[in-house]
């Protein structure tokens, strides 16, 4: 189906940027008219890879972690992506409950939220290279779907 | 983050106000565990009411003290979970850790905060 509309925004591997990421996409998103339950899934889906990317994909050091959304008639597809060290073992990180980073008090939960609260997840990387998520969601009822 | 916290015989009361993501997760564990240095207090009760949003990292925060105040053989409350959070602790199995109440004075009584 054809792409109604799309954005980039690429901005530093900070913490600070996580909220600053999930107002945007939610920003973003609202043009479609969804749900405000939608609306939560999507923020906290790009909150979970937005944090991956901080402090996994750059460890805490800094670089850029870059944001792309596609507006479909009937879904959103996001990407998040780094540049960083990029993830050995894609099936391992996605399990539930694993962590490598257990000193850090994380839980391990961050692609099973992603999983649970979008409709697809796919994940793309390479040591050293870096990661990409992409995730989409349908808009059950998309304001774009009546006009159409 | 807005976070206020109050002592009640052996059960610390922590409202949290904003959201709780890996941003502010150090920020409120930096809070609840200072007054954890009070090795009298056993017991915490979050009020989560004034959380508008919540990602993975609250259940890393909430699991770290639980894993403190586990070892004190006290317990760890949560009040006014909204949906959304709801989900997340589902997913995350916390649910066989924590103990969840409607109002904060249930938490307390439990806890023996009265």
């Amino acid at each position: 189906m054809e792409k109604i509309n799309e954005m980039h925004i690429k901005f530093l591997s900070k913490s600070s940027n996580e909220s600053f990421a999930r107002v945007i996409i939610a920003a973003f998103a609202s043009q479609m008219d969804p749900t405000l339950e939608e609306i939560t899934d999507i923020k906290t889906a790009v909150s979970e890879a937005v944090t991956n990317a901080i402090i996994h994909g750059y460890e805490d050091g800094i670089g850029y972690v870059e944001m792309s959304a596609y507006i479909y008639p009937d879904k959103l597809v996001v990407e998040v992506s780094d540049k960083g060290k990029g993830i050995e073992d894609i099936e391992k990180a996605c399990q539930p409950l694993y962590t490598s980073k257990p000193e850090l008090e994380r839980s391990g939960m961050g692609f099973t939220v992603m999983e649970t609260f979008m409709d697809q997840l796919e994940v793309i990387s390479g040591i050293n290279q870096g990661t990409k998520v992409k995730m989409t969601k349908y808009i059950k009822n998309p304001r774009g779907k009546t006009e159409l | 983050m807005e976070i206020k916290g109050r002592k009640k015989k052996n059960t610390l009361m922590v409202s949290l106000k904003g959201e709780l993501d890996h941003h502010t997760a150090n920020q409120v564990r930096q809070y609840i565990d200072g007054i954890l240095e009070d090795p009298t207090i056993k017991n915490i009760v979050m009020d989560i009411q004034g959380l508008n949003f919540m990602d993975s990292s609250g259940i890393g925060v909430i699991l770290g003290r639980y894993k403190i105040i586990s070892k004190r053989g006290g317990k760890l409350g949560v009040v006014n979970i909204n949906a959304h959070i709801d989900r997340i602790f589902q997913m995350s199995g916390i649910y066989k850790l924590i103990k969840v109440y409607d109002q904060l004075d249930q938490a307390l009584n439990d806890m023996g905060g009265y």
